[in-house]
């Protein structure tokens, strides 16, 4: 009972994490700050078993039930108990969410033939709660579809867990920690963007198998491979064009659930930057992945992680910040963000990890993926990566038309050795 | 096992419509895509603000009557900010709730207008301009106003063509206005400024067509205009 008071806490309202709180002022039609992430299963998906599904699964993430509402000071989320719509997967992805309509939920689950999407708006959680939700919600389906009693993903069958609604950012808060050292602006792509509505997605599959041999190969770890490649193709784009400025950085995104042990479902996750500075002379790929390794394993140190997070959530902590009325503060807030916010990265890859189905179930489904939010403007391009059993799929969204980074990609890869199939582009 | 054709899920036992691609409830409210709901989205708000405007409106009325009532010892001049505000009221709502019903509202909006001249005539001593002025400019406006809008429902693309026919029923409309003035003031009618107001806009008229038909083929004004 103890357990459920704290997994269930009175659920009035919920203030926005650390992390989440930037979003409601910078997000609108195309900077939508959602995120998808796709199954794919081998049959036809039973829409009745998905219903009862989605319901059982809401029962068990009530502090998914909310919505976003406007404070006199800040954005918080409110408990209204409803499900999730299930909508057709007929549209273009990661739509934003409506604010104007009474009782909307800030996540949603598409469904289109075999597919099973989730979509959450950042400020409900991250990659990491979604994963979670979206295991909860498979484990459910396929007992009601198939009868399932063998889970798919016994990791997550006792439901969430105590400490699941929990902001760690600000409990990791340390007053007086000096802050980072402000970057540079960094290069930015130079393609022009397409017409609304921008974004536009291209999915590409690799066996996993071969992915993390290549890696392994190469003396790094799958995301560090893929950021270095990124980051590399990045270089040559710019020494191409020849003008802009002389830092290239590639944003990877880290989840801190497992450093701090910590069970929470919202936003807890953390950049490293690995960067490259042209003006050093040209880095071959090898030099890269050098790079982009002890940038990451630097940045992942904890020292540096209370850093950072002591940095972010010190605009929080602050009283004068604290007392300006929303209405001044969330322009103040686009403003900031769209000067400080995207100069600082050229192009952002995250790796969700793996994830490993069992029992009879596994079978049943062939693949995942992950879309990323629509970038920002300034960046243009930003890729995506989950491996599901065999497959890897790579998802670049982009508000460009331009295939230039994708095709070099594509090329770098295969050049590597690695089979890549196009699986699609919408 | 029966599968939707439209969005290929596996529909269950029994089942043979889609609740995704055919939901039962009102087509208002029907949500069918992520896109779906901005358009519910939209008639959400429009009503919030429609229900906002009365809100403030019943509010005026309530307060002008009172403060009349209580230091006035009676209604005297809150009959006339009464009337002007269910004026107010009378046009928003034919405007909001007769949406999409173009002619209705225009019919709805001309009754109101006629009604409140009339009205506002009545309480400021009725000296008929009501019946001599009002009437006839309001029902001309009326009438240029639906002739705008069936010309422009036939043109494909609407754009500068549209601005040109707007400016050439207000040319009309400015004929129209000192016929009725110089009736009413002078029993004579003799044309001077309106001639020139009219030949103004005829001759931008001109040129906006000109523009739409021969230099920018029909761009609508979405597209030209857009911030």
């Amino acid at each position: 009972m103890g357990r459920e008071r704290e997994i269930h806490p009175p659920l009035e309202w919920m203030k926005l994490d650390n992390a989440a709180k930037i979003y409601p002022a910078i997000t609108g039609s195309e900077l939508t700050g959602v995120f998808r992430i796709s199954i794919f299963l081998t049959s036809p998906v039973v829409l009745p078993a998905l219903v009862k599904a989605s319901e059982e699964t809401a029962l068990l993430f009530p502090f998914f039930s909310v919505e976003l509402c406007k404070g006199f000071f800040w954005y918080y989320l409110e408990y209204n108990g409803n499900p999730p719509r299930i909508l057709a997967d007929s549209g273009p992805r990661c739509l934003p969410f409506p604010r104007t309509i009474k009782g909307e939920l800030v996540y949603r689950i598409l469904v289109r033939g075999n597919s099973i999407s989730v979509e959450f708006f950042h400020i409900l959680t991250d990659g990491g709660g979604a994963i979670f939700f979206l295991k909860t919600l498979l484990n459910h389906y396929f007992h009601n579809a198939c009868g399932i009693t063998d889970v798919p993903f016994p990791e997550v069958v006792d439901g969430p867990m105590p400490g699941s609604t929990d902001d760690l950012f600000t409990r990791h808060y340390e007053k007086g920690i000096p802050h980072p050292a402000t970057l540079a602006g960094a290069w930015h792509l130079p393609y022009s963007l397409r017409p609304v509505p921008r974004f536009r997605v291209t999915e590409f599959e690799i066996p996993a198998e071969n992915l993390a041999a290549t890696s392994r190969a190469a003396g790094c770890t799958i995301t560090e491979y893929l950021a270095s490649t990124l980051l590399f193709l990045l270089q040559e784009i710019r020494l191409e064009k020849g003008k802009g400025s002389p830092h290239i950085r590639v944003q990877v995104p880290f989840d801190l659930r497992k450093r701090y042990e910590a069970t929470t479902l919202r936003n807890f996750s953390l950049f490293a930057m690995p960067a490259l500075d042209i003006r050093m002379g040209h880095y071959s790929f090898e030099e890269v992945i050098r790079e982009v390794k002890l940038t990451i394993q630097m940045m992942t140190d904890e020292k540096r992680i209370r850093q950072v997070i002591s940095r972010n959530v010190s605009g929080e902590k602050n009283a004068l910040i604290r007392i300006i009325p929303l209405f001044i503060k969330s322009p103040v807030m686009r403003f900031l963000y769209n000067r400080f916010g995207p100069t600082q990265f050229t192009s952002t890859i995250t790796n969700m990890g793996r994830v490993v189905p069992s029992g009879p179930a596994a079978e049943m489904m062939e693949a995942m993926s992950v879309t990323p939010p629509p970038p920002h403007s300034d960046i243009k391009i930003t890729g995506g990566l989950i491996t599901l059993g065999k497959n890897t799929i790579i998802t670049f969204g982009s508000l460009t038309d331009n295939p230039e980074l994708e095709s070099k990609f594509v090329k770098q890869l295969t050049a590597a050795g690695l089979p890549v199939k196009l699986r699609g582009n919408a | 096992m029966s599968i939707c054709k439209n969005c290929g899920v596996d529909l269950g036992e029994g089942n043979d419509k889609c609740p995704l691609c055919e939901p039962s409830d009102g087509i208002r409210n029907r949500v069918a895509s992520p896109a779906d709901i901005f358009r519910v989205s939209r008639i959400e708000n429009s009503r919030n603000i429609y229900e906002i405007f009365m809100l403030i409106l019943v509010s005026g009325v309530t307060i002008t009557i009172a403060i009349d009532a209580v230091f006035g010892k009676g209604m005297s001049w809150s009959l006339i900010t009464t009337t002007c505000i269910g004026y107010l009221i009378a046009m928003v709502s034919g405007i909001y709730l007769l949406r999409g019903k173009q002619y209705l509202v225009i019919s709805v909006t001309a009754t109101a207008t006629i009604l409140f001249l009339w009205l506002l005539d009545n309480f400021t001593g009725h000296h008929g301009w009501s019946r001599t002025v009002g009437l006839p400019m309001a029902l001309s406006a009326a009438l240029l106003t639906a002739a705008v809008i069936f010309l422009n429902s036939l043109s494909r693309y609407r754009g500068l063509n549209l601005l040109a026919t707007i400016m050439v029923a207000l040319a009309l409309f400015t004929v129209i206005v000192e016929y009725l003035i110089d009736r009413l003031l002078m029993s004579a009618f003799k044309l001077q400024w309106s001639v020139v107001t009219a030949a103004s806009l005829l001759i931008i008229a001109m040129i906006f067509i000109f523009i739409h038909y021969r230099l920018k083929r029909g761009r609508s004004l979405g597209r030209l205009f857009h911030i």
